[in-house]
């Protein structure tokens, strides 16, 4: 595309000017700043791509009212076109003459180019050349694109319907896009359908604590029924208290009638009826038993005097011996008498004789036995004479004797012994006088004889006196014996010293003792001779002696005979045993009649007996008697007479009386046989009511009233109770203690208790209205299956807009790097080209450009192989690279977008020689293309002189 | 191997239905016209309403409920009030509800705390167990069955299910699992055919698979599918099946529920000049529709030349039609649509240029373009799947070139 002419009708400073521009040469626009040179370049970029209402407002010429202008151009395929563009239309005008629109112009002519596009190819001016130096990648690759796609019209708008309707579906940050809504609402759905099932997880727990709060609600209520029950119950007994008080005392008083056993039925009354049949009975009976009584004293009182059967028959058997008893008695005294006279003869006789009576009484007197006795008497006196004669020759002979050997002892103790002869003789010889001296011996032997036997009395005597405390205990008396024995002990003494003397006294030979010894011979001699005598005498004795004995033998057979004899007759007759056999014969005639007499006083005897018996008999009868009658002493016949009489006269009044009895017991009975059935009924009436008699009865009887009043009481007290209490709880408030205070107590711990419960009972029934609501509210609401159904509705449909959104980004991503591939294989055909005008434009200082990468920045690499970024080149240099890349990027897209460049004052940082070389590139494309050149400096203007223009 | 006599005259009616999936969220739908709102909303319920309904007309014995009655383990509180509201009902008929929970509606470990009427039995998680339906006193069917108790139950159960007292003469398996040779679901509790055929119940109540199929014919082995359609693959009739077993035989009905249909219509537009012919294409494909329908729209450009509305146009021609449609008692809604043109040739200014899109296009990874909302702060929660949505590079593609051509060759 070529532009051939650019007519202005009024554009800015310019009014009514045209421009007529030659093909494929380098135009060179020169003047001073502000002469209008940008606004040449605006207008050109106006025709081609409009501006918007408000830009323009900026370009209305102040001299003109026209507006707008025309540029003719050059195309390729529609050849010469004028473009006009005023400011209310753009006109096409085709050199067929035909007109177009607008969109034709931008479809066809411009193809896509627009004036951003165009001026990032193909305009560049100073201002540009800064925006290399930030220019990154995505700067560069949209630049490369846009230009280097024939189609990419389509993929703009394809992927700006996309963008579009991406931004529209969903911005990862945003909230009004529909996706971010859409997931904004399923999310709150969710969240929605979440506590709302989370509410509904709270349903089971909610029934099952109602139901357990039900459970306790009930236990609750039924513990304060109980409770209510209870203090009613407290309160009822605190108000009964005092008839429960009145009520225990009253159990607790019964309680000791409780082992009182039965009473009859109108046991009392009953008592009394039968009292009253039994009393006059009683009291009749009464005096009948006494009257009785009175009649058996009487009866006893005859009875006492009355004597018994026997006791008369005695009487009657006494008074029938009285005649005799009588006689007897003055019989007994004569015969006993007579008896007595007999036995005073007897005694007198049997004295004489010396026999007991009784002795001979019973033998047998034989006529012979005087004859015998005669014999035997006379016997008897010869022996006895021959015995006396033998008795009074033995006497003498033995008397003799006796008297011959005393006094040889007594001649042979005087005798003295022969030492003491001889000492004797010694003494006599010596001394001639001892006669003296046996005198005084002989004394003091008759001394010591005498004092000795004292001693032995005493001895004896001592002795006694010791066991006569021994025997009484008296400790005293000890004194006595003890006092004897000192004195015994002292006579001893004395005796010993007698001796004593007398042992001194024949020691020492003196005259007496001399007279002594002579004495003592003497006598000795003369006892000597007479001893001599007194052995013949002693001689002739015992020839006596044989003699008498030979006698003595002979008369000793002769008594023994006689004795024989004798003791025959006293065996027959052991009476005579007292009496010397030689008398027996003397007193036979007196035994005889004492024998006689015995046999007379027995018989006599025997007779008195026999009546003394009768009337010992009779007297012991009238004793036993009379012993049978207290207050008798002794009856005599006339008493028992006496008594006889009265006892018939009392004997009859007995029978009366006893007759009398009879009747009475016999009435006594039938009334004691009434009684007894009356007392029966009594008895049975005592025994049913446990009891032995009527006190108890009556006892029982009036414990009976008492208990009935008690029970009655009882019973009023407790109906009284059981208006208000149960019979358990009566019972139970029996057994507890409790009094007044306690039940306010209780009472009031119990209302607080209620109270209590009963706030609790509130808090539990609001509690379970509240779970009810809950409950109901879940069991009705249909919200969580609402807010479920919206939420899988809106979860499918965010889905499907999500799926929208996806399709979006995937055709948009998938768009964006086809183009970027595309554009990648076009950067390497520009970065080629760049290279190769930026070496050139630095005289090969730097031989490579490497595009940025990314955010990073263009980097050139000199010829030292040092790479740098843009911001460590100096400004001409940054310039030149961004001439070099713009001229690179319009030479590789020229191709497919020939477009005029637009170079404004764009090397005001080039060196001469960079200016040169500069120049000398912009020529060599010449040839291929326009080039229009802005520049106020003149200095450049000259380089395309002569077809330079100056502006003004 | 048919064990166990039925000595009774007694027939035995119930319903079979299956992945009820109360108060599910529809998929695909976006904004709803208010007319027609709440009807799609509550499509679910309706749907039970309407299984309550010929449960109540037949006058069946029970409704088996296998699996999923629910949609989420958490399941909300209005479906199990509408679900009890429903037992409710059934129960005022004498008519017995046997459920089990799915891997949509797992216990999780705890109980209902919803405590349904008598007539319902839920059959516990774990191990199979069986119920007795007595009718007339007479122990008349053995139902077999388990509830899931965690979202995966990956073994095969069909060991588990022994039958159990002979002398009864029903015996009706139910399993809320899958088929091992379908791969659309995730196996769960998975079966053979041939185990199940195998066994000796008289009746296999199968559940877990939304496209109703009737595996087995005899023994009947069912799956009703779901009782209502939630997204553009779920279309046409949905609902359960009337059974009727008699000593005789067994016949299996399948009766529709569904309050709403998806459907697809295809529209040739090929030889459309205006707008106004597309409207009139579209209404020729409407016409047979005659239930409440959620209409996913195709239009089909089958010539060379480019299909020149915009998207704009298409839209502003569909609300019209829309505003149209869902004036009529069973109303119709076209929810979406979808242009479909044969690739046009290409006609391109620079070669260079296309042949950079071209490779571009075959480089582009998508995650890294999906990266700005995937990481969105919202975006991230509900967007990260777009990074497998690969055909999207090739919708961006036709779309671009689509584009490009029009601004070529300009208007």
């Amino acid at each position: 595309m070529q532009f051939q002419r650019a007519t202005i009708y009024g554009f800015g400073r310019w009014v009514d000017k045209t421009f007529a521009f030659q093909t494929d040469s380098i135009h060179c626009f020169y003047g001073e700043n502000e002469v209008g040179k940008s606004t040449l370049q605006q207008f050109i970029l106006f025709i081609l791509f409009g501006l918007p209402p408000r830009k323009r407002t900026k370009f209305y010429p102040k001299r003109s009212n026209q507006f707008g202008g025309s540029l003719t151009i050059y195309h390729d395929r529609f050849g010469v076109v004028t473009i006009e563009r005023t400011d209310k239309e753009c006109r096409c005008l085709l050199a067929d003459g035909s007109e177009r629109d607008e969109a034709w112009l931008q479809q066809t002519v411009l193809d896509g180019m627009t004036e951003s596009l165009y001026r990032s190819i193909y305009a560049f001016s100073a201002r540009d050349l800064l925006f290399i130096r930030q220019m990154k990648r995505r700067d560069l690759s949209d630049v490369l694109f846009s230009i280097g796609l024939t189609g990419a019209t389509a993929i703009y708008d394809v992927e700006k319907e996309l963008k579009r309707r991406m931004d529209q579906l969903f911005k990862r940050t945003g909230k009004r896009p529909v996706l971010n809504e859409a997931l904004a609402k399923t999310d709150d759905l969710f969240q929605k359908v979440n506590s709302l099932q989370q509410t509904e997880a709270t349903y089971s727990s909610n029934v099952r604590e109602k139901i357990t709060l039900e459970k306790k609600l009930q236990q609750l209520e039924k513990e304060v029924t109980t409770l209510r029950e209870k203090i009613a119950f407290v309160k009822q007994q605190y108000d009964l208290y005092p008839v429960l008080s009145e009520y225990k005392t009253v159990c607790e008083k019964l309680k000791r009638y409780e082992k009182s056993t039965p009473f009859p039925e109108r046991g009392v009354t009953r008592l009394e009826e039968i009292k009253e049949q039994l009393i006059p009975l009683e009291s009749e009976h009464h005096f009948i038993t006494k009257r009785i009584e009175q009649i058996n004293e009487e009866c006893e009182q005859l009875k006492d005097e009355l004597v018994h059967h026997t006791v008369y028959e005695k009487m009657q058997s006494v008074l029938q011996k009285r005649e005799t008893y009588e006689r007897y008695v003055m019989q007994i005294d004569e015969e006993s008498r007579q008896i007595d006279e007999i036995k005073k003869r007897i005694a007198h006789v049997s004295r004489e004789v010396g026999v007991d009576v009784t002795a001979i009484a019973c033998s047998e007197l034989p006529y012979q036995l005087e004859q015998q006795l005669a014999q035997l008497k006379r016997t008897g006196e010869h022996l006895q004479e021959k015995s006396d004669e033998l008795q009074q020759s033995f006497h003498v002979q033995t008397e003799k004797e006796k008297r011959l050997r005393t006094e040889k002892e007594k001649l042979e103790t005087n005798l003295l012994k022969e030492s003491d002869r001889f000492r004797f003789q010694d003494v006599v010889w010596t001394f001639e006088n001892r006669v003296t001296r046996q005198q005084t011996s002989a004394w003091e032997a008759h001394q010591q004889k005498r004092m000795k036997r004292s001693i032995s009395v005493l001895v004896l005597f001592s002795v006694l006196s010791l066991l006569f405390p021994l025997i009484f205990h008296e400790n005293t008396l000890y004194v006595i014996p003890i006092g004897l024995f000192l004195f015994i002990l002292w006579q001893y003494r004395a005796l010993l010293q007698v001796n004593e003397v007398v042992k001194r006294e024949q020691k020492a030979i003196t005259e007496n003792e001399y007279d002594e010894a002579k004495r003592q011979l003497e006598t000795n001699d003369e006892q000597m001779t007479k001893l001599r005598i007194i052995d013949a005498e002693l001689q002739q004795v015992t020839l006596e002696r044989e003699h008498w004995e030979e006698e003595k033998l002979l008369f000793a057979q002769k008594e023994s005979e006689w004795i024989q004899q004798v003791n025959r007759l006293l065996e027959a007759y052991p009476f005579l045993e007292a009496i010397e056999p030689i008398f027996w014969y003397d007193i036979v005639e007196k035994l005889r009649e004492l024998q006689q007499l015995d046999e007379m006083s027995k018989r006599k005897n025997s007779e008195l007996e026999r009546k003394r018996t009768y009337v010992k008999e009779t007297e012991n009868e009238l004793r036993q008697l009379s012993n049978l009658f207290p207050n008798v002493d002794v009856m005599t016949m006339a008493d028992v007479r006496d008594k006889m009489d009265r006892y018939e006269s009392n004997e009859k009044k007995f029978v009366q009386l006893n007759e009398q009895l009879e009747t009475m017991i016999r009435e006594r009975d039938l009334l004691a046989e009434k009684m007894t059935r009356y007392k029966a009924e009594k008895t049975k009436l005592l025994s049913s009511a446990f009891v032995n008699d009527e006190e108890s009865f009556y006892e029982k009887a009036k414990r009976v009233i008492e208990k009935e009043e008690l029970t009655e009481q009882k019973e009023k007290l407790r109906s009284q109770l059981r208006a208000t209490f149960s019979e358990i709880a009566i019972r139970n408030m029996m057994t507890e203690e409790i009094n007044r205070s306690e039940l306010k107590m209780a009472f009031d711990a119990l209302e607080l208790e209620i109270a209590e419960k009963e706030a609790e009972l509130t808090k539990m029934n609001r509690h379970i209205a509240a779970l009810e609501v809950e409950i109901t509210q879940l069991e009705t609401s249909d919200e969580r299956s609402e807010a479920s159904f919206q939420f899988y509705v809106q979860r499918d449909e965010t889905y499907e807009l999500a799926k929208r959104y996806t399709i979006y980004k995937i055709a948009f991503q998938a768009l964006q790097r086809a183009k970027e591939s595309y554009q990648a294989k076009f950067l390497q055909a520009v970065m080629q080209k760049t290279t190769d005008y930026f070496s050139y434009l630095t005289d090969g200082k730097y031989v490579r450009v490497y595009p940025p990468k990314e955010d990073e920045l263009f980097q050139v690499e000199a010829k030292n192989n040092i790479r740098y970024t843009v911001e460590e080149l100096s400004e001409g240099t940054v310039d030149q690279l961004y001439i070099a890349l713009r001229l690179a990027i319009g030479n590789v897209m020229y191709k497919r977008c020939p477009f005029p460049f637009m170079i404004d004052d764009a090397f005001l940082h080039f060196d001469d020689d960079r200016t040169e070389n500069f120049i000398q590139l912009l020529r060599s494309f010449e040839e291929e293309r326009q080039l229009f050149v802005f520049t106020c400096k003149r200095s450049i203007a000259t380089y395309f002189t002569p077809s330079a223009v100056q502006v003004e | 191997m048919r064990i166990g006599v039925i000595i009774l005259n007694d027939s035995l009616t119930f319903l079979h239905a299956a992945d009820v999936h109360l108060d599910s969220p529809f998929r695909g739908l976006t904004s709803l016209p208010e007319a027609i709102y709440d009807e799609v909303k509550n499509s679910t319920f309706t749907t039970l309403d309407h299984l309550v309904h010929v449960a109540i007309e037949k006058n069946v014995d029970f409704i088996l409920f296998v699996g999923d009655v629910f949609d989420e383990a958490n399941r909300s509180i209005r479906a199990q009030m509408k679900f009890k509201e429903a037992c409710e009902k059934l129960h005022a008929h004498h008519i017995f509800v046997y459920v089990s929970y799915g891997n949509h509606d797992y216990t999780d470990g705890t109980d209902d705390v919803i405590v349904y009427p008598n007539n319902v039995f839920v059959f516990p998680p774990g191990k199979v167990t069986s119920t007795t339906f007595v009718k007339n006193g007479i122990e008349l069917a053995n139902i077999y069955g388990f509830s899931y108790e965690k979202r995966a139950v990956t073994e095969n159960k069909v060991s588990e299910y022994v039958m159990i007292d002979r002398d009864i003469p029903y015996h009706i398996a139910t399993l809320h699992g899958a088929l091992n040779e379908q791969t659309d679901h995730a196996s769960y509790a998975p079966f053979q055919l041939s185990e199940l055929r195998a066994t000796p119940f008289h009746y296999w109540a199968l559940g877990h698979v939304h496209e109703r199929t009737v595996l087995s014919v005899d023994p009947p082995i069912v799956y009703p599918g779901n009782m209502q359609g939630r997204h553009r693959k779920e279309r046409g009739e949905r609902g359960c099946y009337y059974v009727h077993m008699s000593k005789e035989k067994t016949t299996t009905q399948f009766i529709p529920l569904q309050a709403v249909t998806f459907e697809e219509v295809a529209v040739d537009v090929t030889e459309c000049a205006s707008i106004f012919d597309v409207e009139r294409a579209v209404q020729r494909e409407i016409v047979p529709l005659r239930e409440k329908t959620l209409l996913s729209l195709t239009l089909r450009n089958n010539g060379t030349n480019r299909f020149s509305f915009t998207d704009e146009t298409i839209k502003e021609l569909l609300d019209v039609v829309n505003e149209r449609l869902i004036e009529q008692e069973e109303w119709i809604y076209i929810y979406r649509y979808d242009v479909y043109e044969k690739q046009k040739e290409r006609v391109l200014s620079d070669d260079t240029f296309y042949a950079e899109l071209e490779t571009t296009f075959a480089q582009l990874s998508l995650e890294e373009i999906v990266q700005d909302v995937t990481t969105h702060e919202i975006g991230r929660k509900f967007l990260t799947n777009l990074a497998t949505e690969d055909e999207l590079i090739e919708r961006a593609r036709s779309y671009l070139l689509n584009e490009l051509g029009r601004h070529e060759e300009g208007e």
